[in-house]
């Protein structure tokens, strides 16, 4: 006696395979969303974090230039003189030597020094 | 269907308001710096501690991290804390790196609703030194006075924005960004002020103050070819740093001190403007330095009214009229050129205008046109009466004297930078106009260095080594109320060197020094101070000595001890 329902119950392998690649794919396309979305805000937490050390890098580095205007200023040097903390001994006349030279032209550049004499 | 289709713009724009941020990225104020770029304005990072109520879950903690940094009291700020507000302000100016210190401490207890919003303060690390040309900003941080104020739009910068999103914890969402715009950082200001010789010129006109006692001192320095000013200083003065920390009606209780006097005080110049009446007549060929005009004894008497000199003289040249200091010389010379012509060279001069320096406030002092002088107006303007005018007008006629009769504008910034020191604007030197020939120019120099002599009036302003060309001026001091006080003068003295050459052009004024009426004159006051101002410029611009003996009152124009 033929078989009838034999070809009926046989399971659909080509479907199923093709659903179950479809749901692997589906499946991984999500994960890999909810991954690389998860990536993304790390990435994103990463920019905040570096973005506030940077931030605070910039604070420190202009309070410390405060810091040194300050204390290079002439009011904040004058005091440490008058304190005694550095000494200035004032140049009279008769130690400068004044050397003749040509009135510079407009805009003409000089050397401070004269290096060839120095040799 | 009714959320997301029917209400969907209206839903979503209540989304966007409770999560949408528009977080402003502020830019940075420019410094301002002198001439070798040293610093005379900068910015200080400072913060406003912020709370939001409604993201604190547990007050008493946050107040205990706060308190103590913050120098308040637990208690108090607890009771702040437990508010449902958004916005509460807990403390205003607080230092940076304390900021960083306390957002640190609430990380490590996952403390949160406390944010640090970023704020600069401004700081002049030079204090009350070239106070009124720096001036100083509201509590808006926008300039009120000085540079700040008329260099506002390059100093502020522009600032960015960007709009952001953050979770119901308050926490930022990067990954949802939106539209973004960079500050622009100010630019840096330069001014053609150098810082030394500022403080040379502070130092005596302190000096001059500690002494004389006068109500106002100013001093400026100015270099005659290019118009460039060297040093400003006015007294009384203040410290740019204690603004900040006065309450609103300090400003307007010491609004005198505050006053850039050298451009925004007007004054009868005195003798000072004779220069003007001598260059005039010179310049019309109507007298020759040599040509001898009588000076009627000392007591003059046109339309009425009686002309004094000091000491009563005959005949003198034009150029012993400027030496002397004679009225009556003076007046003669400005009779001969007539009201129209005299009227024309004033203007000429620069009177009567603003000069155009970049400093706000800045008058264009008084000069009332001929048709409305009294008769006996041109005898009193030629000896620089019944003319109103700034010590800065005074100084820029004497620059066109020094600079071969061509007046300069006067300049006080130098360039403009971006944050990277590239130049944006530079502000090369302007010719106003030719006030009177070359040729004149000399003459009127050759009879200024005579002032400068032992037989002039300004003996005292001599400078070792240098040939010094220059001017005194005493005038009695105006009333408001009408007329002059009675024994109270503006004593002033501008001069420059080498005078030949002239690399500077100093100003020295005292408004009513305390001293008796017969050491009361420009010769006896101002001079000595600008001598000693002249020396120490003109040994730090390493100006080369161009007389071989020092003159004859060397001792004299050593600081007094």
């Amino acid at each position: 006696m033929p078989n009838y329902h034999r070809h009926n119950n046989t399971v659909p392998v080509a479907a199923l395979t093709r659903w179950v690649i479809v749901a692997f794919f589906l499946g991984a396309a999500g994960l890999s969303y909810v991954y690389f979305k998860n990536q993304l805000h790390a990435s994103g937490d990463e920019i905040r974090n570096l973005e506030r050390q940077l931030a605070e890098f910039e604070t420190q580095n202009d309070v410390v230039r405060a810091k040194i205007s300050q204390l290079s200023s002439r009011g904040y040097l004058q005091k440490r003189l008058a304190e005694g903390f550095i000494h200035m001994t004032p140049i009279t006349d008769d130690r400068i030597v004044r050397i003749n030279t040509t009135p510079a032209r407009a805009n003409e550049l000089r050397r401070v020094s004269n290096e060839e004499n120095v040799k | 269907m009714h959320l997301q289709v029917a209400k969907h713009d209206e839903y979503a724009a209540l989304a966007a308001e409770k999560h949408v941020n528009k977080q402003i990225i502020y830019a940075r104020r420019g410094l301002i710096q002198d001439v070798n770029q040293e610093t005379l304005a900068e910015n200080v990072p400072i913060v406003t501690v912020v709370a939001d109520g409604s993201m604190i879950m547990d007050p008493v903690a946050v107040a205990e991290v706060l308190a103590q940094p913050l120098e308040m009291r637990e208690a108090d700020l607890a009771a702040k804390l437990r508010s449902d507000r958004r916005y509460i302000v807990l403390k205003k100016k607080v230092p940076a790196t304390l900021a960083s210190t306390i957002a640190n401490r609430l990380r490590v207890r996952s403390l949160r609703g406390v944010t640090f919003e970023p704020d600069e303060a401004r700081n002049y690390p030079n204090g009350s030194m070239l106070c009124h040309v720096i001036g100083f900003m509201n509590s808006e941080h926008d300039g009120v006075q000085g540079i700040e104020a008329s260099m506002n739009d390059y100093l502020r910068g522009h600032d960015g924005f960007r709009f952001t999103e953050h979770d119901r914890t308050g926490k930022e969402i990067v990954l949802y960004r939106g539209q973004e715009r960079a500050a622009r950082d100010g630019c840096n200001v330069r001014l053609t002020v150098d810082l030394n010789l500022q403080h040379i010129v502070e130092t005596e006109l302190e000096d001059a103050c500690s002494k004389y006692k006068p109500e106002k001192a100013i001093a400026i320095l100015m270099r005659p070819k290019t118009g460039e000013i060297l040093a400003l200083a006015n007294r009384p003065n203040f410290d740019l740093n204690d603004i900040r920390n006065k309450p609103a009606d300090f400003l307007q209780q010491n609004a005198e001190a505050m006053k850039n006097s050298a451009v925004i005080d007007m004054i009868e110049p005195g003798s000072t403007f004779k220069i003007v009446t001598a260059s005039a007549a010179l310049n019309e060929r109507l007298v020759s330095p040599s040509t001898i005009i009588f000076c009627e004894n000392g007591h003059f008497n046109f339309a009425g009214r009686m002309l004094h000199d000091h000491h009563g003289y005959g005949d003198l040249s034009v150029d012993d009229i400027l030496m002397k200091s004679s009225n009556i010389g003076a007046a003669k010379l400005a009779l001969r050129l007539g009201d129209q012509k005299f009227y024309e060279y004033i203007r000429r001069f620069g009177f009567g205008e603003r000069t155009g320096i970049s400093l706000p406030g800045e008058i264009s002092g008084v000069i009332h046109p001929p048709h409305k002088w009294a008769k006996i107006d041109i005898t009193r303007i030629a000896m620089g009466h019944s003319v109103g005018v700034t010590p800065l007008q005074s100084i820029c006629a004497m620059s066109a004297i020094a600079n071969g009769g061509r007046l300069m504008m006067p300049q006080i910034v130098r360039e403009i930078a971006d944050d990277e020191g590239n130049t944006i604007a530079t502000f090369p030197p302007v010719e106003i106009r030719r006030v009177i020939t070359e040729e004149m120019a000399n003459e009127v120099s050759n009879a200024l260095k005579n002032v400068v002599s032992d037989k002039g009036t300004a003996a005292l302003a001599k400078v070792a080594g240098f040939m010094v060309a220059g001017k005194t001026g005493t005038a009695e001091k105006i009333n408001p109320a009408g007329g002059y006080f009675s024994g109270k003068y503006v004593v002033s003295f501008i001069g420059y060197l080498p005078a030949d050459n002239p690399e500077f052009v100093g100003l020295v004024m005292l408004d009513d020094a305390k001293v008796s009426a017969e050491l009361n004159y420009g010769g006896q006051i101002a001079g000595p101070i600008f001598a000693r101002i002249a020396e120490k410029t003109a040994r730090y611009l390493n100006l080369q000595p161009e007389l071989e003996q020092p003159p004859s009152n060397v001792i004299l124009t050593q600081r007094e001890r």
